[in-house]
Parts: structure tokens; sequence; C-alpha cells
């Protein structure tokens, strides 16, 4: 099961959360990779261990987004798949 | 508060930007700028952005979905923790009717209240009279808590409701809006004019804005931010008014032995007109620390 999250305008993401897998997968699609890569990746790591998520496949398709917002769209990602009874 | 920015709250450029145009006030609207679908998202953005303590010296204010729709349960438990740290204390209820609604939405405060050890009554309420059935009950809803700070005019919805252009004469809606300012005053309460939606036309922003201040509004929402400085300048109280609240209390002073009215400057002044005078200067040092 595949939710996505946020927009593509300016200082947003599109946060997408795919159950499948055994393992967590972080894809960050981002132009300020090169600067911000670690930080983007503590930021989606920080909000799955929060949540206690053990498998997933997140992919970030980033336009300038703050860690504020890539923590709220992969939140609200994650537990709209748990709604919907994914991620268990 | 003279001016309230509405910012759309699934919007992360919007949100955080808000805090640098100047108003009074920001209002993160969970209603009707933000889809149905797309709720959920916001919520959980203003969970996270409000966070970011860029908004120093403004007043935060939630627009929560109103009371007959799915929505504002949810709005209130997925906000609960901007509450739990002060960082939201302000709910602006639309489509405000009766007392009872009122009465339901106080009892979901209360709970929020007792669940995050916060003292009851930390939590207020701003309410959004935009029906004609709104208007007509308005001073049996701004008598119905302790809770509620402000009525507010909401004119597009009114408009829809009964006819009337909003972008007619002004005299148009006196109704609604002198019965919303004088409930609110019956209680103590501000009252703040609704929105002008046509943002490019700021002589009509002018002329709107200039005309509910006269009937008594203290303060405008906004939907744009080129809309408010016009706003606050029209809200804020004038020299002219200070120069003469000052001299009606200097005069006070001087007549403190004598009972009853005496005059300044050809106009009589009687214990009301010190008042004012009074409110005016109150006015103007709460402006000083940007909203009342």
């Amino acid at each position: 099961m595949r939710i996505q999250s946020g927009t593509s305008q300016k200082l947003d993401a599109v946060v997408t959360v795919d159950d499948d897998g055994s393992s967590v997968v972080i894809e960050i699609n981002s132009s300020i990779s090169n600067l911000y890569l670690d930080q983007q990746t503590k930021a989606i790591r920080d909000v799955l261990k929060e949540l206690n998520v053990s498998h997933a496949h997140v992919i970030v398709d980033d336009n300038h987004a703050l860690d504020c917002v890539l923590r709220a769209r992969l939140t609200h990602a994650v537990q709209a798949l748990r709604t919907r009874g994914g991620l268990i | 508060m003279r001016s309230a920015l509405y910012v759309p709250a699934n919007s992360p450029s919007k949100i955080l930007n808000s805090g640098i145009y100047g108003a009074d006030g920001i209002i993160f609207d969970v209603e009707d700028s933000v889809l149905p679908h797309q709720k959920d998202e916001a919520r959980y953005l203003l969970l996270e952005m409000l966070r970011l303590d860029e908004y120093k010296d403004t007043r935060l204010i939630i627009r929560i979905n109103d009371i007959q729709s799915s929505y504002w349960k949810d709005d209130l438990r997925t906000l609960g923790p901007l509450f739990k740290d002060g960082i939201l204390k302000v709910l602006r209820i639309p489509k405000v009717e009766s007392a009872d609604q009122i009465h339901i939405i106080e009892e979901e405060l209360k709970n929020i209240e007792i669940r995050y050890g916060l003292n009851l009554g930390t939590l207020s309420i701003e309410c959004i009279i935009e029906s004609p059935n709104g208007v007509e009950h308005a001073f049996e809803i701004a008598s119905s808590s302790h809770r509620i700070q402000a009525m507010v005019f909401g004119a597009e919805d009114y408009c829809n409701s009964t006819g009337v252009d909003r972008y007619g004469p002004l005299f148009a809606l006196d109704y609604p809006r002198s019965r919303i300012v004088s409930a609110a005053a019956s209680q103590g309460k501000a009252a703040y004019d609704t929105v002008w939606g046509a943002f490019t036309d700021i002589q009509g922003l002018i002329k709107d804005a200039e005309h509910s201040r006269a009937l008594g509004f203290v303060g405008k929402s906004v939907i744009h931010p080129d809309q408010i400085e016009v706003v606050n300048s029209i809200f804020s109280v004038s020299e002219k008014e200070i120069a003469w609240a000052q001299a009606i209390l200097n005069h006070s002073l001087l007549e403190k032995n004598q009972t009853g009215a005496y005059s300044v400057n050809g106009v009589m002044v009687d214990q009301p007109v010190i008042e004012r005078a009074k409110r005016i200067l109150t006015r103007r040092d709460v402006e000083g620390k940007k909203y009342e």
C-alpha cells in the first residue's frame, strides 16, 4: 500500500510512503541534497523512529522544504497508511 | 487587534511567511481554504510549523471547521499538542448560530484543558457570525460564554443567504454589522469586521474599512498581505483622537471637585465622554504592544 502527502509547491515536498519491504529505505530527490542530504535523512529517520515504523520505502520529492515540513508530510503519510490498514 | 491575516493551513510557504507582513493577528485556516481531502495534511503541517517561533508579538488564531461538519473534533484532537504547549490559545469558530453550539464547543475545550493540565478557561473563542440566523441570535451568542473574546462578522455567507450584493452600497450591511457590534459591546467583547475579498481593489477596502470602523468595529480580517497596512492605519487611534482624549482628561482633573457636566472647547463633557477618552488612550497604549 502506498500513500502520498504534500505538494510540489515551493518550500513543500511530496512524501510517498510504501509499506512493502522488510526494512527502512529512504530515497530523497532534491536539488539541495548536496548541502542537506544528511539533515533531511535524519529528519525522516527521526519521525519513523518516533512512530515505530520498522519497514517502509520512503520517497521524498523535495522543493526546498524545511525539516518541519518533511516531518509533517511524513507523519501524515504514515498515519494515513495506518488508518487504511497498512504498516502494521 | 486591528488586522488579522487569514492563511491557508496547507501551504508551507504561506505559513512560513505570514509573520513578516505586520498583521496584529494570524488566523491559520483549516476550514474553507483547505479541501476536505487535505484537512489532515494541513493539521499535521500546523502541528510542526507553528513550533518554529516565527510569530513573536502576533496573536495566533486557528479557524477550525464548523461544528455541523464532521471535521471539527479532528481539528481539536490533532492540534491538541499546540494547545498543551501554549502555542495556540484562541479558536475562531465559523458559522455560529446559537448559544447551544458554543456550549458544545466549551465542553470540548474543557476536556482538552483537563487532559493537558491547563487552567480552565485557558482556551478562548472568537465567534464568526455569517448567517441571518446567527445575526438574529448575536446577543444570545455573545453572552453565552466567558471564553468568548470577540464577535466577528462573516459577510460572504451572509450575502449568499440574503441576496445582498457584497460589493454594492455600503449601507446594505449596516444591519448585521451594527447588531454584531452591539451584541459584542453589551458583553465587553471586541467586534472584528469581515474580509474584503476584492484584494486588488484597495480603494474599495479603504471605504469598507472606514465604514466598519464608524459602526464600531475595532479591527478587520484580511486575506492578502497588501491589505494589512491600510487596515492597520484605519483602525489605529489617530493623533486627533489622542489629543481630544488628553484634553478631556486634563479638564476632568481640573474639574474633579465639581459634579455633573462641564464643557471643553464648547462641547459638553460628562462621565460617558470621560470613559470614552480613557478607552481611546488605553487603545493607544495597547497598539504599542501590537494588539488588544
